[in-house]
């Protein structure tokens, strides 16, 4: 559960850099730091790819 | 989260099955339950089977060190009475969370085996109740992602607060400082927040590895550069870490020096006293040798002291024959023999032998002495003369110094006399100087201030290494632009580096508001549960950067360290209270609200206005209260507050076990007179 202030606060970013930042939360509550890097590598190629696509 | 009910069976000193229902739809704000015991009866072992059943825990924070093995959960007289039969120990829960009604149910088995209990986990369910009133399971595998959902593990013992606690976070010391960073992190996310925030960089600082393996030189280049600068910042925050820790233990150092001395303080008078009475005593013995001395200058005097008398008497024999006119005699012995031998007077008339005039001369013949003796006998006169003028000045200064002497040999005794007693107080000689302390405590001032002046220099350091990583993330994200047009891996590197620079930044906000917030939150608790003097003078709550707690005063001067017990006690319910509401997503605290006889500094105004303000801050206030604490002065006032809700009484039943009885709200000033009585 993320508190609704840092909600908040990650809305002025892009939405790529908004929602690897909350799943990067959202993993942090519980798992550990290595094992939320090796999830979120998956996560940054896809969404990588969806910048790409949007940019075309 | 609103408990509804609990029940318990065979759980610590419960033997057999106990339900407790805190609070059903129809009794609306009634979100009070006192559950009223000696110490002992199991108070605090209800909250330990809450939380046991919702997180499968069965420690608590303040279990401290206690071995796991020690924190048994099942019943004891069970075990005794069934022996080689395991005891099942159930904990139930039904509470209401976000309108949705779940009823969670965990169980453990024991069996006694030699001396220790083995105990293990025997069932867990959790379901969901509908509107309809059927129940839905939840997957086991599930179970503990919902509860965590509803109260984070982390934060489970937040919601008790026990005197410890409320003690601890009035001091102003390292421990009161985590447990401020521990509840802030811990509660607010904050420390997820730092775990994402490593995370995000563990992904860039690889993606960027894989970046500089690439063909394309300039950006090899500037992740070469930014590479070794981190790792020069790393290695900066490591010796950063290290002095921190350094100088944590100077100050712990520190704190153990101050107890040692503050048991000094007992004795530094009686160390002040030996040292001055030392210091009496030199000077004394060194007045005695100068008395000493001047005595036996003395000696003659005092020697001639001893023929005074025979002086005195010789002089007045030679004075009264002077004055009798015979010394000196009037007529030379000689010339009286010349007359008698010559049998002729000096006027020419002839002495006959025998004649009265001739009996006359032959009597002062006899009378007088010859001419040496007179004169030795008349410088003797004048000598004794002279000094027995002396005898009396001489004899008082020896009586002087004679007593003077005596003086100073009776305070010397009396001074010794005074030590003696002086360090048979003082105790053994096994005992630390307190100078040493002193100067031990002085050096490690010193080496704090030394290590702080490195860890300036340091941290000064990082920031310019910080800048010049600015600079170079700045170029390098400008390349990785040129390149990332047609370079995927280029995208990732930048996408996980904007991610990791927003959650950094994000983390420096709110860290920084959440303080000033929950600060403000605290502060507008704190003064309305202060009684009227203490709001006269106390102001404002603030939480410091190193997350230290101070009040300010009327002139916005700190004054923590002014404050009674009572008023420290309401700031720490205050902080808890605030901290707690500002988690929740309302404006209440979500979670049921555990006090463990928090009445105990606490002037009759204070408890008032706790009693009146905390069951409109928390969805449910379960107040655990001893006799002393919970009399009919504060049931009263509950009762008046219009929110009391239930009322159990933990008593003893046989052999350590305790029996929960509900008393009805109308008949509860009757039992606690009883109490009382």
């Amino acid at each position: 559960m993320i508190n609704e202030k840092i909600v908040e606060k990650l809305n002025v970013y892009s939405d790529e850099v908004r929602e690897l930042a909350m799943q990067a939360i959202q993993l942090s509550e519980s798992f550990p730091e290595k094992a939320i890097a090796d999830q979120l590598q998956g996560i940054v190629r896809r969404l990588a790819k969806q910048q790409d696509g949007d940019d075309q | 989260m609103i408990l509804h009910s609990m029940t318990v069976e065979n759980f610590r000193q419960f033997r057999g099955r106990h339900v407790l229902e805190f609070y059903t739809p129809s009794m609306g704000q009634s979100n009070v339950t006192v559950i009223f015991g000696e110490n002992g009866r199991g108070k605090t072992g209800l909250f330990r089977a809450i939380i046991f059943c919702l997180f499968g825990e069965r420690r608590l924070s303040q279990d401290g060190d206690v071995p796991l093995e020690e924190l048994q959960l099942v019943n004891v007289s069970a075990l005794a009475d069934n022996p080689g039969q395991p005891i099942r120990t159930v904990v139930e829960l039904k509470f209401t969370h976000r309108e949705q009604t779940y009823h969670l149910r965990r169980a453990i088995l024991g069996m006694q085996d030699g001396d220790r209990v083995i105990e293990e986990e025997d069932e867990k369910s959790l379901f969901l109740i509908t509107a309809d009133g059927n129940t839905k399971p939840v997957l086991a595998t599930e179970i503990d992602a919902v509860i965590n959902n509803i109260l984070d593990r982390r934060v489970k013992d937040y919601f008790l607060l026990d005197g410890e606690k409320i003690e601890r976070l009035t001091r102003a010391s390292i421990e009161q400082r985590r447990e401020i960073s521990v509840g802030i992190r811990n509660l607010l996310n904050v420390d997820a927040l730092e775990i994402a925030i490593k995370a995000v960089g563990r992904v860039a600082k690889t993606l960027d590895n894989e970046l500089s393996s690439s063909s394309h030189e300039d950006l090899s280049r500037l992740l070469k550069r930014l590479g070794d600068n981190e790792e020069e910042q790393d290695n900066s925050k490591n010796r950063l870490e290290k002095l921190a820790d350094e100088i944590c233990l100077a100050r712990k150092e520190i704190d153990k020096t101050d107890k040692a001395l503050d048991e000094f303080k007992e004795i530094r008078h009686l160390l002040e006293r030996r040292k001055s009475l030392e210091q009496n005593l030199q000077e004394m013995e060194r007045q005695a040798v100068d008395a000493l001395s001047e005595m036996r200058n003395l000696v003659c005097k005092a020697t001639a002291l001893i023929m005074a008398p025979t002086v005195i008497t010789v002089f007045e024999h030679i004075d009264s024959r002077k004055q009798k006119g015979e010394l000196p005699s009037e007529i030379r012995r000689d010339l009286i023999e010349r007359i008698l031998m010559e049998k002729r007077c000096i006027c020419g008339n002839e002495i006959c032998e025998g004649s009265e005039a001739y009996s006359h001369i032959i009597d002062w013949l006899k009378r007088t002495s010859d001419v040496t003796t007179q004169d030795a006998a008349l410088n003797l006169w004048r000598y004794m003369s002279e000094m027995r003028h002396h005898f009396s000045d001489d004899a008082d200064l020896v009586e002087k110094r004679l007593q003077q002497y005596g003086n100073i040999n009776s305070s010397i005794g009396n001074l010794n006399h005074s030590l003696e007693n002086v360090s048979n107080q003082i105790g053994t000689s096994e005992r630390q100087d307190a100078t040493k302390l002193d100067v031990h405590r002085t050096n490690l001032q010193k080496g704090i201030i030394d290590l702080e002046a490195n860890a300036q220099n340091i941290q000064s350091q990082l920031e310019n290494l910080q800048q010049e990583n600015d600079r170079l993330r700045a170029l390098l994200k400008e390349e990785k632009l040129k390149v990332g047009k047609n370079d995927e891996l280029s995208r990732r590197s930048i996408l996980a580096h904007d991610t990791q620079d927003a959650l950094i930044d994000i983390h420096k906000q709110f860290t920084s508001e959440i303080k000033d917030l929950i600060g403000a939150s605290a502060t507008i608790l704190f003064r309305e549960l202060l009684d009227k003097e203490g709001r006269e003078n106390l102001r404002t709550i603030v939480v410091n950067d190193d997350y230290s707690l101070q009040v300010l005063d009327r002139y916005k001067k700190p004054f923590l360290a002014n404050i009674s017990a009572g008023q420290r006690q309401i700031m720490s319910i205050s902080f808890i209270a605030a901290l707690a509401i500002i988690a929740s997503p309302g404006d209440k605290i979500e979670i049921p609200l555990f006090m463990d006889t928090p009445f105990g500094r606490l002037s009759y105004d204070h408890r008032r206005n706790l009693i009146n303000k905390l069951p409109t801050l928390a969805s449910q206030w379960i107040l655990l209260a001893t006799d002393t604490e919970f009399r009919r002065q504060e049931a009263q006032l509950l009762k008046n507050s219009g929110r009391w809700g239930k009322f159990f009484m933990l008593r003893p039943s046989s052999n350590g076990n305790t029996e929960i009885v509900e008393q009805d709200i109308s008949s509860v000033m009757a039992v606690l007179r009883n109490e009382e009585d």
